[in-house]
């Protein structure tokens, strides 16, 4: 795992790369709220070592317009000097997973395939939105307030302590920057932007036992799913077979992609 | 104005006392400008071209017109821009030489048409840079592409006929007439001619309303008001013969061969006699 500080429209953003064998497409990892791309770290080592990766930080893209967004992410995507041309898959985590689909509407041509981890993308968060789903999204909620996103961001009303009392399996560092994006999110649930789909096959991974998604009936999904022990975070864990999964997945994805080519 | 018909021609000339009107106020509002004051053009005028270069740099096969369009304007609004003479267009493949466009909506981007590897696009865009506009297009192909390197040989060589057009004893009508006879003899399409009026070229004036907020889109009202504050077709170089070709001109040849298309736009300064392509100028000067 490579970290790397690349110069974007002169400020300075951090991602991690990890280089695969030529010919291979790019990984491109998504984490969730209240993470930052650190979370990846036995994810990454776990996955196929032909793949490049890349790993970047939500709070870069946060608290933007949705074009600027757009343009930082094609800007990061560019100097990583990674070789897009071979194709992308995107993995995403929670929050991750709803900024992939707007996100992937830059790369469309490049997208081989999208997997969400404990994730759903926005088409499917929204055929969602009548059912327990709701009450398990509480949050997103509360994080429509402006002073209250503020206040998280900058750590006021004690924002980690909070949070590690509620989400006691979370391991690994706190960043709260990517909260910005449960305004857009929100906004695109209750219809008042049109909503991106990706482009690609799209797999889920969903934990059993996590506490902020409901395990929707497949007729609400996009793609295939599989579901796995353990809660939110448990799909990091160095010893998870969400990685196992991940991999057989974009296997399959890159055969089915040789044979559409030939 | 968007609803209008791309083929459809507007002769405003016929209505009475039009021509005259807009030739007196043409004459109160011309201005000489001094070396201080085009170097703020220029500065204008750069930071579009850089900008335009970065995005068109950064698209990928997918993307569609309105998004390349939209990154534009941010872009821009990210170095300071506030305002715009012309919000940001984005054309696409065959687009590029406006095929299939009926209205001037359909020249506005699009949300459902996407880039593809082997597609030429054009983007084009005019900021008001601290109140002083330039109007950039420039065309670009994604991959190497021998077609649109020939039309691109041709864009060259009509950009280098242009200042010797301004230079002789000609009219605004025969310099129109000269730059779309050397389209046509090169056996390619013009395309500007298909423009609001089929403008070629368009003076650009400082503007102090360009800090008031603008709610039109794509033309700012600035741009309306300050055209027609001007004396309209006065201010435009569209086939009609106009009092004086003195200016800081943004002029845009636009061609194409049928199936690509390509443009550039850029500001050419005619005062005194003089002639000079506002971006060798300062880029000659050297440190100013």
């Amino acid at each position: 795992m490579e970290i790397k500080n690349l110069n974007i429209f002169g400020k300075n953003k951090k991602v991690f790369i990890k280089r695969g064998n030529q010919g291979n497409p790019v990984v491109i990892l998504f984490h969730g709220f209240p993470d930052n791309f650190f979370i990846w770290k036995n994810v990454s080592a776990g996955v196929d070592e032909r793949y490049y990766q890349l790993g970047i930080n939500l709070s870069d893209l946060a608290g933007v317009s949705l074009n600027e967004a757009k343009l930082i992410f094609l800007s990061l995507l560019k100097n990583s000097g990674l070789p897009l041309d071979n194709g992308i898959y995107f993995v995403g985590h929670d929050i991750g997973g709803p900024v992939m689909s707007y996100l992937g509407d830059v790369v469309k041509n490049d997208i081989r395939g999208s997997i969400f981890l404990n994730s759903l993308d926005l088409d499917s968060y929204r055929k969602n939105i009548i059912s327990k789903q709701v009450f398990k999204s509480w949050y997103a909620i509360v994080f429509q307030l402006s002073p209250y996103r503020w206040a998280i961001k900058n750590n006021l009303l004690f924002g980690k302590q909070l949070f590690k009392k509620l989400a006691n399996s979370h391991k690994g560092e706190i960043d709260f920057g990517s909260i910005d994006f449960y305004k857009l999110f929100f906004n695109s649930l209750i219809g008042i932007r049109n909503i991106p789909t990706l482009r690609g096959p799209v797999f889920y991974i969903l934990s059993k036992d996590d506490p902020y998604i409901k395990i929707p009936s497949r007729k609400y999904l996009n793609g295939d799913i599989t579901v796995v022990r353990g809660d939110h975070w448990s799909v990091f864990f160095d010893d998870s077979i969400s990685i196992r999964i991940i991999n057989k997945k974009l296997k399959s994805w890159d055969l089915d992609y040789a044979k559409l080519k030939n | 104005m968007l609803n209008l018909k791309i083929d459809e021609k507007i002769n405003l000339s016929s209505v009475p006392g039009f021509e005259f009107f807009q030739k007196e106020l043409n004459k109160r509002r011309q201005k000489k400008y001094s070396d201080k004051e085009l170097l703020r053009f220029y500065i204008s005028q750069r930071l579009t071209i850089d900008s335009i270069n970065e995005v068109a740099n950064l698209l990928r096969p997918g993307i569609s017109e309105l998004d390349a369009a939209k990154m534009l304007d941010t872009l821009l609004k990210k170095k300071g821009v506030r305002h715009f003479l012309h919000h940001s267009f984005a054309w696409f493949g065959e687009r590029t030489c406006f095929n299939g466009m009926v209205s001037y909506k359909d020249t506005l981007p699009r949300g459902d048409i996407y880039l593809r590897e082997d597609d030429c696009f054009i983007l084009d865009t005019a900021p008001y840079v601290k109140g002083v506009p330039s109007d950039v297009g420039l065309g670009f192909c994604y991959s190497k592409d021998i077609q649109f390197e020939k039309l691109n040989k041709n864009l060259v060589e009509i950009k280098k006929e242009i200042p010797t057009l301004f230079t002789g004893e000609l009219n605004s009508k025969e310099i129109y007439q000269r730059i779309a006879d050397s389209i046509i003899n090169k056996d390619l399409k013009n395309v500007h001619e298909l423009y609001p009026f089929g403008v070629l070229a368009h003076r650009l004036h400082h503007s102090t309303l360009s800090r008031l907020p603008s709610f039109l889109k794509p033309f700012s009202w600035q741009a309306y008001l300050d055209i027609l504050s001007r004396g309209f077709l006065e201010e435009t170089i569209s086939g009609n013969n106009i009092n004086s070709i003195d200016g800081v001109w943004a002029i845009e040849p636009h061609i194409s061969d049928g199936k690509i298309g390509t443009k550039f736009e850029e500001i050419i300064v005619v005062q005194d006699g003089e002639v000079f392509w506002l971006d060798e100028y300062f880029s000659n000067k050297g440190s100013f």
